[in-house]
């Protein structure tokens, strides 16, 4: 177990005034069994005249926000302290053949339904032949499903460039296996087409990755924005995250903030806006660094 | 005359067995319900005439569709509202058949029991999927079907929404046997009910006796209830619920429906930019306020009405408005989400789910369908492709089995194996026959029926008629996509049996007027309004001068030569239309026949009608039904022309003649049958502004343009004394409609100054400069909470200022028209005027030159101060280097 404080910031800069600006966002990371979230604020500047959050149906926490003040500026400053564990999964279950671990056959699990959701295309996973074709080297006859998924993480990681430059927030997974390269996202959402590819559930999570690495583990790769990861549905037992772009499973170092069939559903912030003036920039930092104790009073 | 029996020739394709015929039973007498209008069969009528009254008044109501959607803005500022070349697509005659659709009440209280059993069910599966998923925990539907459907909106799971499924559209169909399968559901916004409406309205009066003596079952009742009912949507303990109906705007595929049905209901139509989210609330803009609004009676997608959260880039929404429907501050109807109910694979599963919701078995039947995520059914459709209809879940494509070949059922078997739940069969109907007018004979069609329900307290009420298609393809019963194929239509009678009690009335007239004080009063309708206004008197003022250009060419036996007074008049004719003259130059003739009649050149009267007619089609709402007759008289006069051969010197009078005609009446229907409100001052503005513009120009392209191109010397300055000086002037006075005046106040001598005097400075004439100036004024001083000082009234100022009578005797004598103004301490507000030139001809035209920049000016000026539209939304944050993506791409 390990205290973190995380800050994520979004600022954004117009050429003109903004006089209307409304955004969902999606920041406040999830109390779930691995990490207890001790102190959690958003502030948005200028303070909007309208926010409210509601639970979503995959179960994240939402906001949503219209900014009404006429602003050239505007920053959202998320602020959490946060207790993160390991991920703890049965083995047994990991040892499973990942035939029995599509959600179609697995009909005696009270969640297989919903699990289904995260089989199918989605806005931005599309399952193409060519991503069958890539996949199917990991996913052997009756191979344990961890496993299978673990060298299909270890081979993203292997065979994809980390490249900032490369691709783009609307870069598709057609795209990103024909350049080879990519950052988190694309990893995450290439991986989850994968799983869905031999019909298994994967979901796209968001969320954070400690700055500084533990004592002994190497560098963290996307540390200083925000960062995502895939997850396979195990029957019985949830969900098994897997870091490619680290080439590792979720552990102490990961904050998870919402997950969701791919990024469309959990972008950390997005919006529109009305007024004057072209131009535009963004400037996101992110800091999750390791503390001794909460300073946050008590939730 | 009886009609030949109903034996449809053999079509490719068409499903084997019977047919279904609605006209006579087998031993060949009439089928209760026509035995009550046997006169329509059975005596000789001329149907080819009927069909011709029904396609008059249909266009006569301007009764449209347009072959596809596009949401394109067309707001663009500037002398013209459109570029050349961004014409609109061109919308398309409705299409209506002149017999109806019969049916006894008897049968047809069956279909409606069934339909208000679906419809319910509907319900029940909508309150289910956005809420408890029962149906999906107790493994009733597989998860896929509703999961992988683009219709499940996920934002909207858990909300509980105010709406809920208000109306709903089901497409009908008759087996072989005479029973009737439901093949379709529209559930986002039912296409067609304004349609049906105006098709009941149309025979109801080409049919009058018959119509009026049969007993038949009245759609009136309906629309009283479907308004009824939309009121009572509004969010609970909200008193008097303000409704408006959201459309794409008058580029959609089926605008003519939305906006007949918001006129004939008497809600404001609006579009999405019209609305604003703030304070938690959804509001109207409306002149410098905001109006609150509860209902929202949508009939655009559910994705697209929410730029936000459901679809990035959609401009037809309103940004915000997800999450005033999740907190239930608004009512939108039908609810977001309830696409997913269109799925044709529910037809797979509606009878088992029947039985789980609502405990009772269903009714009305579906297609036989087959969801191929399940093995057995996959392989049935697999195996029966060659007869089958296969639908795609989602994207709305559509294979019919029959009519593949071989090849391409093969491709399509590898596409439903790879994808299987994402594919649907169905057992293809063969339709029954029903007589039809083709080619003036009545000869059996097969055909399909929509029907609509609404709401009605706990349960619904059907619209006793429908909407029916002719299909000569042999299809079974149509999906969405929501639009209209431009088949002919059918409207469908209901013959009650019973004495009805004398119905009060007209079938399709106003449900309910407009409440003056609620009248949108949206900077686009006011945009639209002014803009009618514009093109109108622009059309008036082109026919005029066309019309007196063609007097001086007949009277002139035809020649025209450079520098005659034809010759003259036609370079004023394209100067005034700004396209330029022709360098090869046919007849004179034909040039005045394009000037009238072709659509597709800028400034041509067919070109100014286009704009008029589009214009006023997105503020139908705000419109009395007759502009729509004067209209389509105006555009029957083209018509007429277009017909005619290309020298026909009457026709082409004629055709001036008719649409002034039809133009003067318009101003009457404006003048007289239109409450003063802000649209109306807007409406006169316009027409006010266009008339100063265009008696400037002729003015300017009539006198003083020719005259100095003849080198006219001072001293001789505006005298026209030559025979084809006279003409011209002539000509010009008699565009201008002051041609009497003129000839009573100055004589035969017409000069320029008197000229002027008339049309520049007479404040008693309403055809003048000055009287247009005090026009704009007036109207615009009308406005409800509008500024009165700001840039309009100061140029307003200075047109008057520089249109009296002193300030035109001034340039008439080569002086500035306004005496240098002593400079004001503050030095700021000099009125810049024309430097007099040397010759006073000169100096005339630099004043009217200098008039007519200032008119645009002011036609800028309005714009921008009362009819400006609110930005389109962008997203938070693009990349710079990147275009932005199609989903999720806000940051």
């Amino acid at each position: 177990m390990r205290t973190f404080r995380i800050r994520h910031e979004t600022a954004y800069h117009y050429g003109g005034p903004i006089t209307s600006s409304y955004g969902l966002y999606h920041l406040s990371p999830r109390e779930i069994e691995r990490q207890h979230v001790l102190g959690h604020r958003v502030d948005v500047t200028p303070v909007p005249a309208d926010r409210s959050s509601y639970v979503d149906v995959y179960g994240n926490l939402r906001t949503w926000y219209h900014v009404t003040e006429p602003h050239t500026d505007l920053v959202i400053v998320g602020t959490t302290d946060i207790d993160i564990g390991p991920q703890c999964l049965d083995a047994d279950l990991l040892a499973l053949p990942w035939e029995q671990c599509r959600p179609d056959l697995r009909r005696d699990v009270p969640d297989w339904w919903e699990a289904v959701d995260f089989t199918l295309p989605s806005p931005r996973v599309d399952v193409l032949p060519q991503v069958g074709e890539y996949a199917a080297p990991s996913f052997g006859r009756a191979r344990p499903l961890g496993e299978a998924v673990e060298e299909l993480n270890h081979r993203i990681h292997a065979d994809f460039a980390y490249d900032p430059r490369a691709t783009s927030v609307t870069t598709r997974v057609a795209d990103v296996l024909r350049i080879r390269a990519g950052v988190c996202q694309d990893f995450s959402q290439l991986m989850v087409a994968c799983l869905r590819s031999v019909g298994l559930a994967g979901r796209y999570v968001s969320g954070y990755l400690a700055t500084v690495p533990a004592p002994g583990r190497p560098r963290n790769i996307g540390a200083d924005a925000t960062h995502a990861w895939a997850g396979v549905w195990v029957p019985g037992a949830g969900w098994y995250d897997l870091d490619p772009t680290n080439d590792r499973p979720v552990d102490e170092s990961h904050a998870t903030v919402a997950w969701g069939r791919d990024y469309s559903d959990v972008a950390p912030v997005r919006g529109v806006i009305f007024g004057a003036g072209g131009g535009s920039s963004m400037k996101v930092s992110v800091d999750m660094a390791p503390i001794e104790q909460s300073t946050f009073p008590a939730p | 005359m009886s009609l030949p029996p109903a034996a449809p020739g053999p079509v490719p394709g068409a499903v084997p067995g019977p047919t279904f015929d609605e006209l006579r039973t087998p031993d060949g007498t009439l089928r209760v319900g026509w035995d009550e209008l046997a006169a329509l069969v059975e005596a000789p009528l001329d149907w080819a005439r009927l069909q011709d009254e029904v396609d008059r008044r249909l266009a006569d109501d301007n009764v449209t569709f347009r072959p596809w959607t596009t949401d394109e803005d067309d707001g663009e500022a500037g002398e013209a509202r459109f570029d050349d070349d961004d014409d609109v697509d061109e919308p398309q005659p409705w299409r209506l058949d002149p017999v109806p659709l019969v049916l006894h009440s008897r049968e047809w209280r069956e279909v409606e029991r069934g339909l208000v059993q679906r419809a319910e069910l509907l319900s029940a599966i909508f309150h289910d999927l956005y809420g408890d998923r029962r149906l999906l925990t107790d493994g009733v539907l597989p998860p896929e079907l509703v999961l992988g459907h683009p219709g499940y909106l996920r934002p909207l799971v858990g909300a509980r929404q105010a709406g809920g499924l208000f109306m709903v559209g089901a497409s009908l169909g008759r087996a072989g046997d005479g029973g009737w399968l439901v093949g379709a559901h529209q559930t986002q916004a039912p296409v067609g009910a304004g349609y049906a409406m105006e098709n009941r309205r149309v025979l109801s009066r080409v049919h009058a006796e018959l119509y009026r003596e049969a007993d038949l079952v009245r759609l009136t009742p309906f629309y009283q209830a479907m308004r009824a009912a939309l009121v009572e949507s509004g969010p609970r303990g909200v008193e008097d619920p303000h409704v408006v109906v959201l459309t794409p705007g008058t580029h959609a595929a089926t605008a003519f429906d939305q906006a007949f049905l918001a006129s004939r209901l008497g809600f404001p139509l609006v579009e999405g930019n019209d609305l604003v989210v703030r304070d938690g609330r959804v509001w109207l803009r409306s002149l410098g306020r905001l109006e609150p609004v509860d209902v929202i009676f949508r009939h655009v997608s559910a994705r697209a009405t929410d730029p936000l959260e459901l679809q990035p880039g959609s401009r037809l929404g309103v940004a915000g408005l997800t999450e005033v429907v999740r907190r239930g501050a608004v009512s939108v109807v039908n609810s977001l989400g309830t696409g997913v109910l269109e799925n044709p694979g529910l037809m797979a599963f509606d009878d088992r789910i029947c039985h789980h919701l609502l405990e009772e078995p269903l009714r009305l039947p579906s297609l036989p369908s087959w969801w191929c995520g399940e093995a057995a059914s996959r392989s049935h459709v697999v195996t029966q492709l060659d007869r089958l209809r296969v639908a795609q879940i989602g994207s709305g494509e559509v294979w019919e089995g029959s009519l593949l070949s071989a090849e391409e059922r093969d491709t399509l078997r590898r596409r439903v194996e790879a994808d299987p739940h994402l594919y649907v069969g169905h057992e293809p109907l063969p339709l029954s026959t029903t007589p039809s007018v083709r080619e003036g004979r009545l000869v059996p069609e097969r055909f399909h029926l929509t029907g609509y329900l609404i709401r009605h307290g706990s349960t619904y009420a059907a619209l006793p008629g429908g909407l029916g298609e002719i299909r000569t393809e042999p299809v079974a019963v149509s999906y969405g996509p929501h639009t209209v194929s431009g088949r002919p239509t059918k409207d469908l009678w209901i013959v009650s049996g019973d004495d009805l009690p004398p119905a009060s009335g007209d079938e399709g007239d106003m449900v309910a007027e407009m409440i003056a004080g609620t009248r949108a009063m949206m900077p686009r309708v006011l945009d639209d309004l002014f803009w009618m206004g514009r093109y109108a008197e622009r059309a008036e003022d082109t026919v005029r001068l066309v019309s007196a250009t063609h007097h001086v060419l007949v009277e002139l036996n035809m020649v025209s030569r450079p520098g005659s007074p034809v010759d003259t008049l036609l370079d004023s004719l394209y100067a005034m239309t700004t396209t330029p003259r022709p360098a090869d130059a046919t007849s004179v003739l034909r040039q005045l026949r394009t000037l009238l009649v072709n659509r597709s050149r800028r400034g041509t009267v067919a070109r100014s009608l286009a704009r008029l007619s589009h214009a006023a089609d997105g503020v139908r709402d705000q419109l009395s039904s007759d502009v729509w007759v004067v209209l389509a008289g105006a555009e029957r006069a083209l018509d007429q022309l277009r017909r005619r051969g290309l020298d026909d010197s009457s026709a082409l009078g004629d055709a001036a003649e008719h649409s002034l005609v039809a133009l003067l009446a318009l101003n009457g229907i404006t003048a007289e049958n239109m409450v003063r409100d802000a649209g109306w001052q807007l409406l006169d503005t316009g027409r006010a502004l266009e008339r100063a513009i265009q008696v400037v120009g002729l003015l300017q392209t009539c006198f003083t343009v020719p005259a100095l191109r003849r080198g006219v010397t001072a001293d001789e300055q505006g005298r026209w004394s030559t025979p084809p000086d006279q003409m011209v002037l002539a000509a010009a006075m008699t565009a201008a409609e002051s041609v009497v005046t003129h000839r009573r106040r100055h004589g035969g001598r017409p000069e320029l100054s008197t000229a002027l005097d008339l049309l520049v400075s007479d404040r008693t004439n309403p055809r003048s400069v000055a009287f247009q100036v005090e026009r704009i004024d007036a109207a615009l001083r009308r406005l409800p909470h509008a500024p009165t000082s700001g840039r309009p009234q100061r140029l307003l100022t200075d047109l008057a200022e520089l249109t009296t009578a002193t300030a035109v005797q001034r340039v008439s004598h080569g002086e500035p028209a306004v005496a240098p103004p002593a400079l004001d301490e503050t030095g700021v507000e000099t009125v810049p005027v024309a430097a007099p030139g040397p010759n006073p001809v000169q100096c005339v035209d630099g004043y009217l030159v200098d008039l007519r920049s200032r008119l645009f000016s002011l036609s800028e000026a309005i714009s921008e101060a009362y009819l400006t539209r609110e930005p389109q939304p962008r997203p938070l944050w693009v990349a710079a280097d990147l275009p932005p993506g199609p989903a999720g791409s806000g940051m």
